[in-house]
């Protein structure tokens, strides 16, 4: 085996799928932030803290911000980029420092304009909206609000119609969702519209960035850079992050205040399993399979407590509460993950799949693009250990209550098959789509990972051939398919265990075998096309061919007898084919049959 | 071709060996021969005093052996050279065909396609002669058994299994028939039994049977039998 172990990072799956699943949520967050690969993470993963404490909470707070934001308020790359470079090029003396440091002057700054969105939207929308505000600004407030109101209620009674050409709808007022519509409307795209309707609208226009300002130089003043935000407005300032798979825990909580936010995150990241009555035990907060520890009354798993996980995964919340991160949302069948055992092939398959995602509309699809990338991954990586345990999970929906799995399927290749898919010379030769009907195609690689026999697809793609339905010309794909059929369904035996000592020759015999057989039955291939005449050929091709569907061995040999009783010298080179494969082998004489009727089609 | 023809198949079929020193061996060797044939079977014929007609010219016989190698010897003999001298005259092949074996079990029942032998010795005037011995004799049994594992543990090195053996044949269908057999300038009579017959035993031992023969002198057209 090639497998070795990799980290010093200590960035690798532990090999339950649950929390794998977030270690991939975790690096995929980080790409999705920094631009940056496994590789790259895994090489940052040596100075840990700066990993955990450091990159972690800004990717995940800003990825937070950037699922609800509006193109106004996502988090510009620049703030991103000069976040990462100051952190990896500055000195730290803690894990608390680091947090420190990315709390106060990085994830307030990305949240700011979220935030000011948001408050900006309670004052124009909500009832009670102005009289939540501190008092220094209450006045301002209810002053611009005063106009803005105004300049609403004139613009909607009288421009109507070319409101609903911004605006995309008639009403008789503005909605929330209206606010990032009335700001990007730039002073080039008023032209068009009558003057009235610009004058008052521009208007309109700057009561919002006035109200705006005024939030923005709060929170500059309040929390940006600081240690803590002042007491009585701990609330006031809370971040407005939400996400439905972790409502209820600690700082998506609507009742947790900025302070509680910040501290919440820190006690995920470090993990106080003693301090904090939420993080001793891993439960329904996090995921609805896990059991309830209030009413065990959904009990999937053992009650697990925190203590026990905590030397099993140094950082197991970070990744806990990146889970949801790792799944993908794919048309008609929800959200969808790859899993294996091995980080490297999980990453890289689920990668291909997001590329993809465009492209895949059903499963079929899917498992088409998960088996390329598994291959091409499992011929870079030859961590054909891995194999063996794949699945693919599938979640309806990632909302809080209704965690519900659609399917989990497995998806296992055998020690055998990886080491058939490992040889180049096979795997090139079986990578090939064969036509089996009028517009069905069979992918041979994907049939034999997925432990089908190959022998009927041959013989559906030769009725093809044989009737002319085709413009496929190839052989060698085929003769290689039943070279491998030849060997992989031969001799199994049923038995449960096997001797571990005799796995691993068998392993590299059966690669061995199947280029013996292949050379074998290619050998008799190109004998009968070369030495039958073509006529007689054409002639017998679909007699043998149907003798061969209803498993009748003695008159398959007995018809062939027939014609070379006439080609002596076809007889010489085929009888010992005709005796040991065919006539003697109980178990696969059908495929070395099947491999004789590629000569009769002829071709190369 | 005249009724006594077991000698002329035989040589046949030694004549069409392609493998000349298997071929060799067979004919050379003293033990067992390892195979049998049937009779011929003659679709259109017309029986006359001191010979048969085939009115078409045509005829068939089957033949059987354990030795794969002899099987796939004798077939690309016939190929390589569908023209054999028969009798004065000569024939040609017309194609050669395998038959698809029975599933060999514990209990079968056959009926033979070449009369069986099985003989015993007897002393007479206190000379130990050969006697051919007919099924209403129990030497006929326990001799064909014998016969039979001595035939399995010299082709296969050795017999592990249960030698019990029994043969029950249905007594209306006994047939006796009288062979002639030239040999060295004078010619032996045998006296053979066509039957049907159910069988009992350890099924390798009985698809042996099939294979081989039952009974004694199978390379020489005696004792092939087909399920019934």
């Amino acid at each position: 085996m090639n497998f070795e172990f990799k980290e010093e990072s200590g960035l690798e799956f532990t090999g339950n799928w649950f929390i794998d699943s977030g270690v991939l949520g975790f690096v995929r967050l980080l790409e999705d932030i920094y631009g940056i690969e496994l590789q790259e993470i895994r090489e940052i993963a040596r100075r840990k803290e700066i990993l955990y404490f450091g990159l972690f909470p800004f990717a995940y707070i800003c990825s937070e911000i950037n699922r609800k934001a509006t193109a106004h308020s996502r988090v510009p790359k620049d703030l991103i980029n000069e976040f990462r470079f100051e952190l990896l090029n500055s000195d730290w003396e803690s894990g608390e420092e680091i947090f420190e440091f990315t709390w106060n002057n990085y994830v307030t700054r990305a949240a700011m304009k979220v935030w000011v969105e948001r408050k900006l939207e309670s004052v124009l929308f909500k009832k009670n909206g102005v009289d939540e505000l501190p008092s220094d600004l209450k006045d301002s407030v209810t002053s611009i609000k005063k106009d803005a109101d105004e300049l609403e209620k004139k613009l909607v009674e009288k421009h109507a119609d070319d409101l609903n050409k911004i605006l995309g709808h008639r009403s008789k007022r503005f909605k929330s969702d209206d606010i990032a519509k009335i700001l990007s409307v730039t002073d080039d795209d008023l032209r068009e519209f009558p003057e009235d309707l610009s004058y008052s609208f521009k208007e309109y226009r700057d009561c919002l960035l006035n109200l705006m300002g005024l939030f923005e130089e709060k929170w500059k003043r309040d929390v940006v850079g600081k240690e803590r935000v002042p007491e009585a407005l701990d609330l006031f300032y809370r971040l407005p992050i939400d996400n439905k798979f972790y409502k209820n825990f600690l700082f998506f909580q609507y009742s947790a205040a900025h302070q509680k936010q910040k501290e919440s995150l820190l006690d995920i990241i470090s993990f106080r399993v003693e301090d904090l009555e939420v993080l001793k035990k891993v439960d329904k907060t996090i995921n609805k399979f896990l059991t309830s520890y209030k009413k065990a009354e959904n009990t999937y798993y053992a009650p697990l407590t925190s203590r026990h996980l905590k030397s099993f995964s140094e950082y197991l919340f970070v990744y806990l509460i990146s889970f949801d991160r790792a799944f993908e949302f794919f048309n008609r069948m929800g959200y969808v993950l790859f899993y294996s055992n091995d980080l490297d092939i999980t990453y890289r398959v689920n990668r291909k799949l997001r590329i993809r995602k465009s492209k895949i509309e059903d499963q079929s699809v899917l498992l088409r693009v998960t088996w390329q990338e598994i291959i091409d991954s499992l011929i870079e990586l030859k961590s054909e250990w891995a194999l063996e345990n794949m699945y693919i999970i599938k979640y309806r929906d990632v909302n809080s209550q209704t965690q519900r799995f659609v399917d989990v399927e497995y998806i296992g290749i055998s020690k055998m098959h990886a080491a058939i898919l490992l040889d180049d010379v096979i795997r090139e030769n079986i990578n090939h789509t064969l036509q089996v009907g009028k517009s069905e195609y069979v992918w041979l690689l994907e049939h034999l990972i997925q432990n089908k026999p190959l022998k009927p697809v041959v013989m559906r793609h030769l009725v093809m051939r044989a009737s002319g339905r085709t413009g496929q010309m190839s052989i060698k794909p085929l003769i290689y398919a039943l070279a491998i059929d030849s060997e992989v369904f031969s001799g199994l035996k049923a038995c449960v265990f096997e001797d571990p000592l005799e796995i691993s020759p068998r392993m590299e015999e059966v690669v061995f075998r199947i280029k013996e057989a292949y050379g074998e039955m290619n050998t008799a291939r190109r004998n009968v096309t070369e030495l039958i005449p073509r006529g007689t050929r054409e002639n017998t091709l679909n007699h043998l061919m149907s003798i061969l569907r209803r498993n009748n061995r003695y008159l398959f040999v007995n018809t062939l007898l027939k014609i070379l009783m006439q080609e002596n010298e076809a007889f010489h080179r085929l009888k010992n084919y005709l005796f040991n494969r065919i006539l003697q082998n109980d178990e696969t004489w059908d495929i070395y049959a099947a491999a004789l009727l590629t000569g009769f089609l002829g071709g190369r | 071709m005249p009724y006594n023809y077991n000698h002329v198949v035989s040589a046949i079929i030694y004549r069409r060996i392609a493998d000349l020193d298997l071929a060799s061996q067979l004919h050379g060797g003293k033990g067992f021969k390892f195979f049998t044939f049937s009779q011929l079977n003659i679709p259109r014929r017309k029986a006359f005093k001191n010979f048969l007609l085939s009115e078409d010219g045509r005829f068939y016989f089957f033949i059987s052996s354990p030795n794969v190698e002899l099987i796939k010897s004798l077939v690309e003999g016939f190929i390589d050279k569908p023209e054999i001298d028969f009798l004065r005259g000569r024939v040609n092949v017309e194609y050669v065909e395998f038959l698809k074996p029975p599933e060999f079990q514990r209990n079968m029942k056959f009926r033979t396609l070449s009369p069986i032998i099985v003989k015993t010795v007897k002393e007479e005037d206190g000379v130990l002669r050969q006697w051919d011995v007919n099924p209403n004799d129990l030497k006929f049994y326990e001799n064909l058994q014998k016969n039979l594992v001595r035939k399995y543990s010299e082709f296969h090195g050795g017999y592990d299994g249960d030698e019990y053996l029994r043969v029950i044949p249905y007594q209306r269908s006994i047939k006796r028939k009288r062979i002639m057999i030239p040999k060295e300038d004078a010619e032996t009579y045998h006296r053979a039994y066509h039957m049907k017959f159910r069988v009992e035993g350890d099924p390798r031992l009985i698809e042996f049977g099939y294979d081989c023969g039952f009974g004694e002198k199978n390379s020489m057209g005696f004792g092939m039998v087909v399920p019934s």
